[in-house]
């Protein structure tokens, strides 16, 4: 009594085979779906007001630029940090006049971009004013990172305040101190000290947080009068002159960033920076300024 | 009549049935893991998009519309120092991909998303991708492992029913073979009746219709006539008494198998000339009814043919009652014949009986070297 009938059947399995692969498929789409990117298109090029000078960048050229543009005189509108990676992208994207950075261009950087070095700045070990000056040196400051040393002479505990991989500060000292760049890293990979990612957070963390420690601007402090503690690298005390005569080793170059020649605005701004008034303000905010580049000099 | 094939029609249906199950139980929990898994690893991403926009936000906020430029920065931070499993990081906006972190996707890759919800641009989102290639693997581990469960199962699904639904068929096989056991022993009683009937006319009937003739004779004063009467009534009786005789299972009720055995045996000796051994049991223990008759129409029948067709000089009967069985043996020393090649219905008949009775039957012949007929039968007829 075979039972050809019963063939159908066999369609219930293949229903659910084939469902199960529905559900499968569906399940993979819906979840495994990213973004879907168009191509990018321009940017709209974004400024406050025609007659304003529109900057933006790193977090350690803003409190000399600032000064800069009001003894200046005229509009300029100035933005938090985008860091200098962002000020480099934003002059090229046409979405502010000039760039910002506190590092030098790296090399895919380069293209189409003139570099206005315009101050030099010292970076500095600083702390509460609680904590009594110290003199540091490379192993010093190696075991401040790396935790083998947890106190003040007074006793207090002792805090370091890091910045996030690849900040000018601590690029600029560990271009100098190799061991110290070792614990600095070594400290950052294992979460050992709190991270800050802003100049602003590092400022407020140092005045804040008894016994807290870190790199700092000593322009910034100066500016804004800031009640902290400058402590001595190798007996040098940090300033415009130790800095010019190459004594004391840690600083960075403040620069400005225009695509091409840059706009009859910008250009009057940067005549004011290179100009002799501006220079001396630079100098009594605790800056070394520094040449206009010899290539653009009329 | 030929039963159904009640196996090979189940098979037929139970077949789909255990694909079915199969298919369910190897995809079922598989796909159950893949779907959670994958839903959970997007719950993350979703989770770890919506910390990362949460900070960008924050900064962007005092940025403006240059939060696109500072948001690399941030992103790489936050990766780098608080977001470990967040693997690749995407922020677009209603322009396209603003800055993307971490490798780009190799293989499979989960993606959340969550608004920037900043001003200037509604469309404005973090996506976060985390790999999916373990959830995926392990799902196809489990697809494996289920699968042979799968397999598995449908295996005992279709053999487990065939199985017993063979061996209901070959029991109904037996069933109905025994059933046309039945009818044919109804043909049995049938025919005796008839041989019965036909004897009780062509012997009785016709001794006393002749009897009434000469006594119809007699009233007209024949002397010699009387004389011829009382031979026929003679004759009568002894016809009456080979009758009863035949008819045996009666007698067996009153005297049992062994005396009856005894009686027929004498009988038939002295109707044959055939001495008859006989090897019975002592006493007279009472056997079941249908064995008993069983018993003596089977030995009717043996000495029947043997009286037929052997030419024996002697026939030996024996009985043995041995452990719940009757043991039956009827031989005699005559001719034999080829047990293959010959056609009655009296050894049918004995095969019958026997089989009825739930025995086994052993015809023991040769040509030119007698022939020993040997039943034995339980003697517990109602557990059959
Ligand atoms: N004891 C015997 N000795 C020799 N031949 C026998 C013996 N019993 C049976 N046969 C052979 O087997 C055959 C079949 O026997 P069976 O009893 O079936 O049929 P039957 O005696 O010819 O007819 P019936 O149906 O009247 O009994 C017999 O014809 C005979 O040739
Ligand atoms: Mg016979």
């Amino acid at each position: 009594m075979k039972s050809p009938s019963a063939r159908w059947l066999y369609f219930a399995p293949l229903a659910v085979l084939l469902g199960a692969s529905a559900l499968c498929a569906w399940t993979l789409s819906v979840f495994l779906t990213g973004p879907v990117i168009s191509q990018p298109e321009l940017r709209p090029q974004r400024r406050v007001a025609e007659d304003a000078l529109v900057l933006a960048g790193s977090g350690s050229n803003l409190p000399l630029t600032r000064l800069l543009a009001e003894a200046w005189g005229r509009r300029v509108y100035l933005h938090e940090s985008i860091g200098s990676r962002g000020g480099v992208r934003a002059v090229r994207d046409g979405a502010i006049d000039l760039g910002l950075i506190s590092r030098p261009l790296r090399e895919e950087e380069q293209q189409g971009l003139v570099v206005w070095p315009y101050a030099r700045v010292a970076v500095v070990i600083a702390s509460g004013s609680s904590v009594p000056e110290q003199d540091f040196d490379e192993a010093g400051l190696a075991q401040l990172y790396s935790g083998v040393r947890r106190t003040w002479p007074d006793g207090t505990a002792l805090r370091v305040v890091q910045r996030e991989l690849g900040d000018s500060s601590h690029d600029a000292v560990e271009r100098h101190w190799l061991r110290f760049a070792e614990a600095s890293h070594e400290a950052y990979r294992r979460q050992r000290w709190r991270v800050v990612y802003a100049d602003a957070s590092m400022r407020a963390a140092l005045l804040s947080e008894r016994g807290s420690v870190g790199l700092f601007d000593q322009g910034a402090v100066r500016i804004e009068q800031l009640p902290l503690r400058i402590h001595r690298v190798e007996g040098v005390r940090p300033s415009p002159e130790t800095l010019e005569s190459g004594a004391y080793p840690f600083s960075k170059d403040l620069s400005m960033l225009s695509v091409g020649p840059p706009s009859d605005l910008a250009r009057d701004f940067l005549g004011f920076i290179y100009s002799d008034r501006g220079r001396d303000l630079t100098r009594r905010a605790g800056y070394l300024p520094l040449e206009r580049p010899a290539a653009e000099r009329p | 009549m030929r039963p159904p094939n009640l196996a090979l029609w189940l098979r037929a249906r139970m077949r789909p049935l255990a694909a079915m199950v199969g298919v369910c139980v190897a995809l079922g929990a598989p796909l159950a893991y893949l779907h959670f898994g994958l839903r959970a690893r997007c719950a993350q991403a979703s989770a770890e998009a919506a910390r990362i926009a949460f900070r960008v936000r924050q900064e962007g906020l005092s940025q403006d519309g240059l939060w696109r430029y500072g948001a690399p920065k941030l992103v790489e931070h936050l990766q780098a120092f608080h977001l470990g499993s967040a693997e690749r990081i995407r922020i677009v906006d209603r322009f396209g991909l603003v800055f993307t972190a971490g490798e780009e996707p190799q293989g499979a890759t989960v993606w959340g998303r969550a608004a920037l919800l900043l001003a200037d641009d509604s469309q404005s989102a973090v996506w976060v991708g985390l790999g999916a290639r373990d959830v995926i693997v392990d799902g196809l581990v489990l697809l494996l492992v289920f699968a042979a469960v799968g397999a598995g199962l449908a295996l005992l699904v279709t053999r487990l029913p065939v199985r017993s639904m063979e061996r209901a068929g070959e029991r109904i096989l037996v069933l109905m073979g025994q059933s046309e056991l039945a009818r044919r022993a109804a043909d049995l009683q049938e025919q005796e009746r008839r041989r019965l009937a036909r004897e009780l006319h062509d012997g009785v009937g016709q001794a006393l219709t002749g009897l009434r003739i000469h006594l119809q004779l007699a009233e007209h004063g024949d002397g010699k006539v009387l004389e011829r009467a009382k031979g026929m009534v003679d004759d009568a009786i002894e016809e009456v008494r080979r009758s009863v005789a035949d008819l045996g299972p009666s007698i067996l009720d009153e005297i049992g198998l062994l005396e009856a055995l005894r009686r027929y045996t004498l009988d038939f000796s002295e109707r044959t000339g055939i001495p008859v051994e006989l090897d019975l049991p002592a006493g007279d223990a009472r056997l079941p009814t249908s064995l008993e008759s069983a018993c003596y129409r089977i030995v009717q029948e043996a000495l029947s043919n043997t009286a037929k067709h052997a030419g024996a000089s002697r026939v030996c009967l024996r009985v043995q009652i041995v452990s719940e069985h009757l043991r039956l043996e009827v031989s005699d020393d005559g001719q034999g014949f080829e047990p293959g090649a010959v056609d009655g219905q009296g050894l049918c008949n004995i095969a019958q009986r026997v089989s009825l009775q739930g025995g086994c039957l052993e015809i023991d012949t040769a040509p030119g070297r007698g022939c020993a007929l040997r039943a034995e039968l339980p003697l517990d007829v109602e557990g059959t």
